[in-house]
């Protein structure tokens, strides 16, 4: 049985032509935004989120849009992220079956593309081999971690 | 690229409401100065070489070199190793999306003539759908806190990379 708030809900506010009730499925960024926009036109907002207080996943850390980057991460994260992008992978590697499918990949198109290629050698070679020049590399000084992050 | 172009227009919205709003603009720490990114490989400044972000971005950008990059931005003259160039997203803004989010979702709880009503903890785990005339009609949605009778409300997903597990649920 649904709680008193939500059964409330349903049942006390019909919509009207110029009040339409909104249910929104998420606490980000988005959902509170739309939330906002459409209560400031009147409308009446329901807001489900699964956490105890909103932006507290990916609204917590995006920067504001997505981003093609390069980062250097370490071996298990390259390894993990490599299985991911690959088809069957925990036939060949073993783990379970990823549930929620994020990665929606036309082989074809991907492996003909020479950019993806590019930076596949290149997040291969700064995840595995991060430091070439290890006695000075500073962030500000190591040519090859700037170059990724500025070029992909 | 139509998800790029929404990200377009949603980014662009949002900004727009920081521009116009000084004290949201406070609160998220609105800097609207654009970015830059620096190379320092010659291979990037090499006009034909292949730089995956020319052409596959929304975002206008130019590339500076030399005097130009410090015009923009004059600590790079304390780097150790200067850059050869640099892509200037000269539209780029930044801002906290947390604190845009705590902002605005402060304003619907606090604010007597907004009328949202906050459910935490509350996790859509099934949805039931209908089938009305050409579109799937929601009708019921589940959550662990019990069923909401969607009636004629309106539902929007904005659960980010999740949606598509929710839009799975709802066999869209």
């Amino acid at each position: 049985m649904p709680t008193n708030e939500l059964w409330s809900f349903c049942h006390l506010q019909p919509s009207t032509a110029d009040k339409k009730q909104c249910i929104i499925i998420g606490g980000g960024v988005v959902g509170i935004t739309a939330a906002y926009k459409l209560a400031v036109k009147g409308h009446p907002v329901v807001l489900l989120e699964p956490n105890s207080a909103p932006g507290k996943e990916c609204s917590s850390c995006a920067a504001g849009g997505m981003q093609r980057s390069n980062p250097t991460v370490d071996k298990e994260t390259w390894i993990a992220v490599t299985k991911s992008l690959i088809p069957f992978a925990r036939y060949l590697f073993g783990g379970g079956r990823e549930p929620y499918q994020f990665f929606h990949i036309d082989w074809f198109d991907t492996l003909s593309d020479p950019l993806f290629l590019r930076w596949s050698a290149v997040f291969a070679k700064t995840s595995l081999f991060p430091y070439p020049n290890k006695k000075s590399c500073k962030w500000n000084s190591c040519p090859s971690r700037i170059t990724l992050c500025a070029t992909w | 690229m139509e998800q790029l172009s929404f990200t377009n227009y949603a980014v662009r919205h949002l900004v727009e409401m920081m521009e116009t709003d000084s004290l949201l603009a406070k609160k998220t720490g609105f800097n609207p100065m654009g970015s830059l990114s620096l190379s320092y490989d010659v291979f990037d400044t090499k006009p034909n070489s292949a730089n995956p972000t020319h052409g596959n971005t929304l975002e206008p950008s130019k590339q500076l070199e030399g005097e130009d990059i410090t015009l923009v931005e004059p600590s790079v003259k304390n780097q150790e190793q200067q850059p050869t160039s640099a892509k200037f997203e000269f539209e780029t803004c930044a801002a906290s999306c947390e604190r845009f989010t705590e902002e605005l979702a402060d304003r619907c709880a606090n604010d007597p003539k907004l009328d949202v009503k906050f459910f935490y903890d509350t996790r859509v785990k099934g949805v039931s759908t209908a089938q009305g005339g050409q579109r799937r009609i929601v009708t019921h949605i589940q959550t662990n806190r019990g069923v909401i009778d969607v009636n004629d409300a309106q539902v929007l997903i904005a659960a980010g990379a999740w949606t598509p597990h929710i839009a799975d649920m709802m066999d869209l």
